[in-house]
């Protein structure tokens, strides 16, 4: 490079950068208060988890997708894109009269295993992982046998359903409750409790069983699992009901499910619609 | 006579021989890098304390009764030089002496541009600063072309500059325009890796996988009707891209304003769900896709004696699909905020930096469901603090064919610690993953770079308990692990950048390669166990275990992934011809990667190209 002076090469100049130094007389105060509001920006994180959610028992009546989470898929719907849902999208339109929390548009596509089902579940995805929501129903059912507060319940689950017309009304089987951690492969230590109440008769609230790995015997809660029920579904709307009048519940992990196969319709399709899924 | 002498000798010669009167009699003519020549004589091995013994010579008295204005100019320059060296807070008074005594001379323009550019800053030139002198200088050489008075040296002084203008006007190899400029530049990046572009930490990404794909709310155990190559197929280096354009607005009184758009794409990249992990019949990998559009402002603002300060910060709004469980189509769009404000002081010859980062994704809560399980968000918040040790050491060196000991000016030794933070919301649980970290990078006074770093690595799950309304795991999915990164990376200089002051003007002038190895073991420390039910064959009445214990057993799941790593990179930056051509910084490397406990190796490649031009000058 021409016209460099040969005494100072880039080499001495840059190649060993002479520090940079400025050191003045600082006010610490004034340093602390930047970082103290820089920091403050950086304090802001994710909100507490107890802000996010009220804890406690649901109270009387709700509106099952206000607390339940239709994520247990089953059958084909265990298969990726088989069994779909739409949440809030592609409903039946119009909505039933006055129908509460979301409608839901499920799209089965048949496969292998030529059934499919959906739960909705309190936490999402759980098969009896964890304990399920709580529940204080509106109807007093009496005294608890074991003691404490009241049983209670509800009368029933209710919701609306239809489908898109097929050439036969597929057979839907629904329920409430009914999950229960111990049947299930590997078994979860948690299930839907309750207590049969038949009138005139103590509350069934505990069952005796006996211990797989021990064999010991012991005493469990009862589980709740009303039966389970089916009908032709139609094109228009119709409102089913679930009876849970001789059920006291305390604890649900599966708030609602149904199934249907490929039966009456091989290889068809199914739209089935649900709305306003309420226990009441 | 000793080195010292002969050199201030040496000056002494150059003065005269340089010296021409000048015609407005403020004294004789004196060739700028005198002033550096000085510097050097003063600095040259000596320690600290030395060197201000010298600044105190030259500084009482500056000048001489009578002396001429240039010589004076000279003096000032000197003393300025001594002062940024030491850290003493007039060095910028002291430059503006030297202009104000002799206000022709482009070389102390140009020495004063070079404060800022090269020593001022945090994370960033202040280049608003350094810019005025930069320009300045370049209309001084030409008043003197003009005027007959251009000289030899004003030819080095000229390419300096350019090149310091270059330097200051790259922000990431990104070439930007003058003061007051429109600019415009590019990225690609293409990557066959483990890892993604952010270098996130791959071995937590995959241990949480694994953790969560066995966890009871999902298959009720990894091995549920699959086998240990789902355990294999969890590490992946997906194919990916990203390319990303941007449009900076450059106002030398305000700031720069960035307009950026971006795409990235991710082939294979996610579990599509993680009951069905690949190979899984219907378990597949999807594709993620990201679009990115946004505006930022970044300045570096000169706040002493308090200290350098830049404000960057920005919006993007972000359209990203593929990310959510089960929904491969969803698209997901959020703003994100974001702001990375650092703080520079120099402590003695030292520098310390601190430097904060905040992001907050704003992404929608799902607009269905249940209330509380439909929220989301992401935090991350981060703080490095790094101290960098510019004061000579004392290493062994051979000079004249002897092996002593030698104060040696090096390119700073540098210790870093910090903190990073991630949280993701979902619903009443929150994924948290931090790190922190402590690491050391010498640079040495030759070509060879040594960094060394420990990183340990964290990962958890929070969630409210509705029941009991308390706080802590999850139980459905205990995704606790612990792990540390060990990274060691030898750097050589090939073409150093610092070496080279001026450019040669051609059309492709390669201004830095370095070759890079880096080195990286990740190693688990501890972690939640994953989940693990015995059940009993009903056949062979023989224990069955959920978990696939092929690798390591549930209790040691969290060492699945335990890795090594080594590579070469090519680290490379070119300029185009002119200060106003493109500037073009590649990156292209080679990672073997072998991860021990599933015995499983990885070559990871990656390339990365930034170029820039400049547009248009308002």
């Amino acid at each position: 490079m021409s016209g460099r002076p040969d005494t100072f090469t880039g080499d001495r100049v840059f190649g060993k950068r002479p520090p940079p130094s400025q050191m003045l007389t600082i006010s610490l105060e004034k340093v602390a208060t930047a970082l103290v509001a820089s920091l403050a920006l950086i304090a802001c994180g994710p909100p507490d988890e107890a802000s996010r959610a009220n804890a406690g028992p649901i109270n009387g009546p709700f509106v099952v997708s206000k607390n339940f989470t239709p994520s247990g898929f089953m059958g084909d719907g265990a298969i990726p894109n088989r069994l779909t849902v739409g949440i809030n999208k592609n409903c039946k339109m119009p909505r039933p009269a006055g129908a509460q929390g979301d409608c839901y548009h499920y799209l089965y596509k048949v496969g292998d295993v030529k059934w499919a089902g959906s739960y909705w579940v309190y936490p999402s995805n759980s098969w009896g992982t964890v304990p399920g929501r709580e529940l204080v129903g509106p109807v007093d059912l009496g005294p608890n046998p074991a003691g404490g507060d009241n049983l209670h319940g509800y009368h029933y689950v209710r919701f609306y359903a239809a489908i898109d017309p097929l050439p036969n009304p597929p057979f839907v089987q629904y329920w409430a409750g009914r999950i229960d951690g111990r049947k299930a492969t590997p078994p979860q230590p948690y299930w839907d409790e309750g207590c049969s109440v038949f009138p005139g008769t103590p509350a069934m609230c505990t069952v005796m069983t006996t211990d797989p790995v021990t064999g010991a015997a012991k005493t469990e809660p009862f589980a709740f699992a009303p039966t389970e029920d089916g009908a032709r579904f139609t094109p228009e709307w119709v409102q089913y009901k679930i009876d849970l009048s001789k059920w006291s519940v305390s604890s649900v992990i599966g708030a609602f499910g149904f199934a249907t196969n490929d039966t009456d319709n091989p290889g068809q399709t199914q739209s089935i619609y649900f709305d306003d899924i309420v226990w009441e | 006579m000793t080195k010292l002498s002969l050199v201030v000798r040496a000056i002494c010669l150059m003065l005269a021989v340089t010296s021409i009167a000048s015609a407005e009699d403020r004294g004789p003519e004196i060739n700028p890098y005198e002033c550096l020549g000085r510097y050097e004589a003063a600095t040259g091995n000596r320690s600290m304390t030395q060197v201000r013994a010298e600044l105190e010579k030259k500084l009482h008295p500056l000048w001489e009764p009578g002396e001429p204005h240039t010589v004076k100019a000279m003096k000032a320059c000197v003393v300025a030089m001594l002062e940024s060296r030491l850290g003493d807070g007039d060095a910028a008074k002291h430059y503006a002496m030297a202009v104000d005594e002799d206000p022709e001379e482009p070389g102390y323009e140009f020495w004063y541009g070079r404060y800022y550019s090269g020593f001022r800053g945090a994370r960033g030139v202040i280049v608003e600063s350094a810019e005025d002198h930069f320009y300045r200088a370049l209309e001084k050489v030409e008043a003197k072309r003009k005027a007959g008075k251009f000289r030899e040296y004003h030819a080095v002084v000229e390419e300096w500059t350019k090149k310091q203008l270059l330097v200051s006007y790259q922000e990431d190899g990104l070439h930007l325009g003058g003061k007051n400029s429109v600019s415009v530049s590019g990225q690609f990046s293409v990557s066959k890796d483990t890892r993604d572009f952010f270098r996130n930490n791959e071995m937590r990404l995959f241990t949480g996988e694994l953790m969560f794909s066995s966890s009871p709310v999902r298959g009720l155990g990894v091995d549920k009707g699959t086998n240990k190559s789902q355990v294999y197929n969890i590490v992946r280096a997906p194919l990916r891209n990203r390319e990303e354009g941007r449009l900076r607005l450059r106002l030398n009184a305000i700031g720069a304003f960035d307009f950026s758009a971006a795409y990235e794409s991710c082939k294979d990249c996610q579990i599509l769900t993680y009951y069905l992990v690949p190979p899984a019949p219907y378990g597949r990998f999807t594709d993620v896709n990201l679009r990115e559009f946004g505006g930022g402002y970044e300045r570096v603002f000169p706040i002493y004696p308090l200290f350098d300060f830049k404000l960057k910060g920005g919006v993007k709004y972000v359209d990203r699909q593929g990310v959510v469980e089960f929904q491969e189509f969803q698209h997901e769009k959020f703003l994100m905020y974001e702001a990375r404000p650092s703080f520079s002081h120099f402590v003695g010859p030292d520098k310390a930096t601190l430097d904060l980062v905040y992001v907050y994704m704003d992404v929608p809560d799902v607009a269905f469901g249940v209330p509380t399980e439909a929220q989301r968000g992401k935090y991350i918040r981060a703080a490095n603090f790094e101290y960098a040790i510019y004061r000579p050491f004392v290493l062994p060196e051979v000079r004249n064919g002897t092996m002593g000991m030698h104060r040696t000016p090096t390119r700073g030794w540098y210790w870093n610690a910090g903190v990073a933070d991630d949280d993701d919301v979902y619903g009443i649980k929150t994924v948290r993953r931090r790190d922190f970290y402590l690491g050391t990078r010498f640079e040495g006074a030759g070509n060879w770079d040594f960094s060394l770093q420990g990183t340990l690595s964290t990962s958890n799950i929070t969630m409210l308990d509705r029941a009991t309304g308390k706080i802590g795991d999850d139980p459905t999915a205990s995704m606790t692990s612990k792990s540390v990164r060990t990274t060691a990376i030898i750097q050589r200089r090939i073409i150093n950048p610092d070496a080279i002051p001026g450019i040669n003007g051609s059309i492709v002038d390669a201004d830095m390669i370095n070759l890079v190895v880096p080195i990286t073991w990740d190693k688990g420390l501890s972690g939640s166990p994953c989940y693990d039910a015995i059940t009993t064959d009903s056949v062979t009445n023989r224990p069955v275990h959920a978990f696939n214990s092929t690798y390591t057993t549930a209790a040691d799941c969290y060492k699945t992934y335990e890795n090594f790593r080594v590579g070469a990179e090519i680290w490379s930056k070119f300029f185009g011809v002119g200060h106003a051509g493109p500037a073009l910084l590649t990156t292209i490397g080679y990672d073997y990667q072998y991860f021990y406990q599933i015995k499983k190796a990885v070559n990871a490649v990656h390339l990365n190209v930034r170029m820039g031009w400049d547009w248009h000058k308002l």
